[in-house]
């Protein structure tokens, strides 16, 4: 194998690690966030809905004290409880994060709450959310638009 | 030596065969007790709505009264458009049965009906239903009505303040299917594959 051969392999090595950093997950300290998804909702909608998974490989327990988006005026975590046949919606600030753990948002359970949205969200839109932490400080993530009834990231 | 190991092994066997009895005992009764309403219908109890007298409104602005749950089978969800978790679930799986039903979803009616009829007009119905299939029809009306609507239909719903100073609504999230008579018959359930509900709804359309 020659020099010139394993500069381009590394080269296209890094290259294509940042490329699937970039497009599926943001790093902040210990705290990895993947999959970050909204779902698409009506263009005179007034909230709308964002999931996304946290990872914290780190030793210490972290937090997300606050959430920000240039969509929405404002942004809480919450959360959704079946109780019988009843569905109750409440708050869930802070959101923790064991450490060595995950928080993993799913429709019908945990999810950020995205309120007084400026305009509608569409399939395919793209937009950023500002998480802080508590420890890890502040990362920004790009949150793809899904089909109105995703259940999932597509 | 070889005796006490042959009465330890029959000991073992006979307490295996005991667990595996009680299991399949209990097993039976929890499917069973489970069938009626995962597999098929309820045997058909009262009308809903059976007496009552509101007035609501659809999508069309058109007028929704208990006579119109008469007229067809009937599949009704309950909630609110500021509802962003729940409610599109619900919807997109209303939406996954048509789908599923081919042709036959001809032969029932989907409607979503609001408990939050402040904010939801006829017009936003309209469009938050059409979001996920536009046959699914928007039912509203004067907060009075939709209330008297709830009741005789069983559901329950709460208004809950929010920091912000906005609110959201604690609420029934059954997934009613109604005969032709507005009579409850099954429930729909987000865990089974659409084509289960697909499955209720031509179980009621073979029975009408
Ligand atoms: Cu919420």
């Amino acid at each position: 194998m020659s020099k010139h051969s394993v500069i381009v392999g590394a080269i296209t090595l890094v290259f294509a690690f940042v490329v699937s950093v970039h497009a599926k997950t943001a790093r902040v300290g210990d705290i990895v966030i993947e999959q970050a998804w909204a779902r698409a909702t009506t263009p005179s909608a007034k909230t709308g809905a964002t999931y996304l998974v946290v990872r914290n490989s780190g030793s210490e327990p972290d937090s997300i004290p606050s959430l920000e988006t240039p969509v929405a005026s404002h942004t809480v975590a919450h959360q959704t409880r079946q109780e019988g046949s009843v569905s109750r919606m409440s708050e869930a600030s802070p959101l923790n994060v064991p450490p060595g753990g995950a928080l993993e948002m799913k429709p019908g359970g945990t999810h950020i709450m995205l309120m007084d949205l400026k305009s509608g969200l569409k399939l395919g839109q793209q937009f950023p959310l500002t998480i802080t932490f508590e420890k890890a400080g502040k990362v920004e993530v790009p949150v793809k638009v899904g089909k109105p009834g995703a259940l999932g990231p597509e | 030596m070889l005796m006490s190991n042959l009465k330890k092994l029959r000991f073992l066997l006979w307490t295996l065969v005991g667990m595996v009895t009680i299991s399949v005992t209990l097993l039976t009764l929890v499917v069973s007790s489970d069938e009626p309403r995962r597999e098929g219908l309820v045997e058909p109890g009262r009308p809903m709505a059976e007496g009552a007298d509101w007035r609501l409104l659809d999508e069309t602005g058109s007028a929704f009264t208990p006579d119109d749950l008469r007229a067809k089978l009937t599949l009704v969800v309950f909630g609110f458009t500021h509802c962003p978790d729940v409610c599109p679930t619900s919807l997109s799986y209303v939406a996954n049965t048509l789908q599923a039903l081919g042709p036959q979803a001809e032969s029932v009616r989907p409607l979503f009906v609001t408990v939050d009829p402040k904010r939801d007009t006829a017009n936003i119905m309209a469009e938050y239903t059409d979001l996920f299939d536009p046959r699914i029809v928007g039912v509203t009306g004067a907060p009075d009505q939709v209330a008297a609507a709830l009741k005789s239909l069983g559901v329950y719903s709460r208004k809950v303040p929010q920091d912000d100073g906005g609110y959201t609504m604690d609420h029934t999230a059954t997934m009613l299917l109604l005969d032709d008579q507005g009579r409850p018959r099954s429930t729909l359930d987000i865990h089974e594959a659409p084509e289960i509900a697909a499955g209720k709804i031509r179980l009621l359309i073979e029975k009408s």
